[in-house]
């Protein structure tokens, strides 16, 4: 738990207990966020033949319970990776990463599934399974939980309505399109009701309007199914677009790291001046 | 041709019903040994679900060297341990034996490429949503069932002429009759004409499986 200030429109005064006045934009208030995600000093190497290659270095992010955080790097800075030890697909060298302030490093087999419960991944290669259908991927997760036939079936019908795809319940990936498959994949990830979607490059496979829908949907569900979100991305219209916060990440280490108008608005770090120059 | 009939019919009949019943039979039993054998070789490989990289190396090896085993040579090192297993040493049902234990290492190969065909990804998102080794190998084999298919398919065929191999040392079938009438016998009319049954049912097992597999296929639809 911690305490953070917020800035409230004039007329929040009535509701909130705690304020004191600050400009003419509005009130000042103090109020009680948690903490998601705690990454702490977390590295991460990757040992070869004859060198070894530091893919994270010392990072340390804290990610606020409804944030859409933003994890945003060029190719190769380290971003996936980070990614990748959330999921718990990689077991960091060093550090600590905390969910809910429980450390989920060094969890292995049955201790982990109740940590991926609360988890949800997207990847930019959907990787739906490719003999099952729309109805059967995203019951699958609720399967391997062991949920109850009815249950499965209320749960799939309900996000297949979330994702504006209840028309395609019986059509297999291969016959949809790569937004429409993006958002299987995202149904998928939130069938076991997860409190964090992981979402890795969700959009960098897709045109610029489905990718459009598909940042729509995931603000929809940020706000509606109050899900924390974490995107990796390379393009900073993504970031711009649906986060509040944001990481820069380069070369396995934080370049910086805030709100994402301070962070755009006011760039500290040459990674960051690059990113906004290289923006199409 | 009535007369080649009346004279061969009832033989080449009988070397039908042998050739099938040994290549069928041998073909479920390699793959009752050959399929987990596959299944364990793709999972304790590097970056398997199951890594064990040392055990791989030595497995890898083992049927690596049982696949190269002349399959002649392995019928007869075999005797003894069919007449145990079998009761029997010659003729098509003391056959399956040696048939099955030359082709399970192959199926174990084929079932191995058709598993390392499916995208990590996909294995990967499994695993996110805390699926245990068990169920991994379910969507795995799942996922490449098409794939499983068209090997099934290639071991029937191979299994085919391993059993005219067998044939040759006793076991029946279409490759004894072939042997035997036309080679040792001289008549070549009757070693054609079970070489010509032997393409057909070839053909006729290769088009069943594409349509199978084919059809099994969910990736290649018309939306």
């Amino acid at each position: 738990m911690f305490v953070k200030t917020k800035v409230v429109p004039w007329n929040y005064f009535r509701f909130s207990p705690l304020f004191s006045r600050m400009g003419k934009q509005g009130f000042f208030i103090l109020t009680i966020g948690e903490f998601m995600i705690n990454i702490s000093n977390l590295s991460k190497d990757f040992i070869q033949a004859d060198s070894t290659v530091k893919a994270l270095n010392n990072v340390n992010i804290d990610i606020e319970k409804g944030d859409i955080f933003g994890i945003i790097g060029i190719s190769g800075a380290g971003k996936s990776t980070l990614l990748r030890c959330l999921s718990g697909l990689e077991t960091p060298t060093e550090g600590d990463i905390k969910i809910e302030g429980k450390s989920i490093v060094g969890l292995t087999g049955s201790k982990l599934i109740p940590v991926r419960k609360q988890m949800g991944v997207v990847f930019q290669g959907y990787n739906l399974l490719m003999q099952k259908n729309v109805y059967d991927n995203i019951a699958f997760p609720l399967k391997i939980a062991g949920a109850k036939k009815d249950e499965i079936d209320r749960q799939v019908k309900r996000l297949l309505a979330v994702v504006d795809l209840s028309d395609k319940q019986n059509a297999y990936p291969s016959q949809l399109s790569g937004g429409q498959k993006q958002r299987v994949a995202i149904a998928r990830a939130l069938a076991t009701n997860p409190k964090i979607l992981l979402c890795d490059e969700p959009t960098s496979a897709l045109d610029p309007m489905t990718t459009k829908q598909v940042l729509n949907l995931l603000t929809e569900i940020n706000k509606e199914l109050n899900v924390t979100v974490v995107i990796i991305t390379h393009e900073i219209g993504v970031v711009r677009k649906i986060c509040n916060r944001v990481a820069v990440i380069s070369s396995g280490e934080v370049a910086e790291y805030g709100n994402v108008q301070d962070v755009f608005s006011n760039p500290q770090s040459e990674i960051t001046k690059l990113l906004l120059d290289w923006q199409v | 041709m009535a007369e080649f009939i009346s004279n061969y019919g009832v033989l080449l009949a009988e070397g039908l019903r042998d050739t099938l019943y040994m290549s069928l039979t041998a073909a479920f039993f390699s793959y009752v040994l050959g399929l987990p054998m596959g299944v364990l070789l793709f999972i304790t490989e590097k970056d398997g679900i199951k890594e064990n990289v040392q055990f791989n190396r030595v497995y890898s090896r083992l049927i690596n060297i049982l696949r190269s085993f002349p399959f002649i040579i392995l019928i007869v090192v075999l005797i003894p341990a069919t007449r145990f297993v079998v009761g029997k040493a010659i003729g098509a049902t003391a056959a399956i034996f040696p048939l099955t234990i030359g082709c399970a290492p192959f199926v174990a190969r084929l079932v191995y490429n058709s598993l390392a065909e499916i995208d990590k990804g996909v294995i990967e998102a499994c695993q996110c949503m805390g699926a245990d080794t068990k169920t991994l190998i379910k969507v795995i084999i799942t996922e490449s069932v098409p794939s499983l298919i068209r090997g099934i398919s290639m071991t029937c065929i191979t299994l085919i002429g391993y059993s005219a191999i067998a044939g040759s040392i006793g076991a029946g079938g279409l490759g004894d009759i072939a042997i035997r009438y036309g080679y040792h016998r001289r008549t070549p009319p009757v070693m054609w004409a079970s070489v010509a049954i032997i393409v057909v049912i070839v053909c006729i097992i290769q088009t069943v499986f594409d349509v199978a597999a084919k059809n099994s296929d969910k990736r290649n639809l018309n939306s």
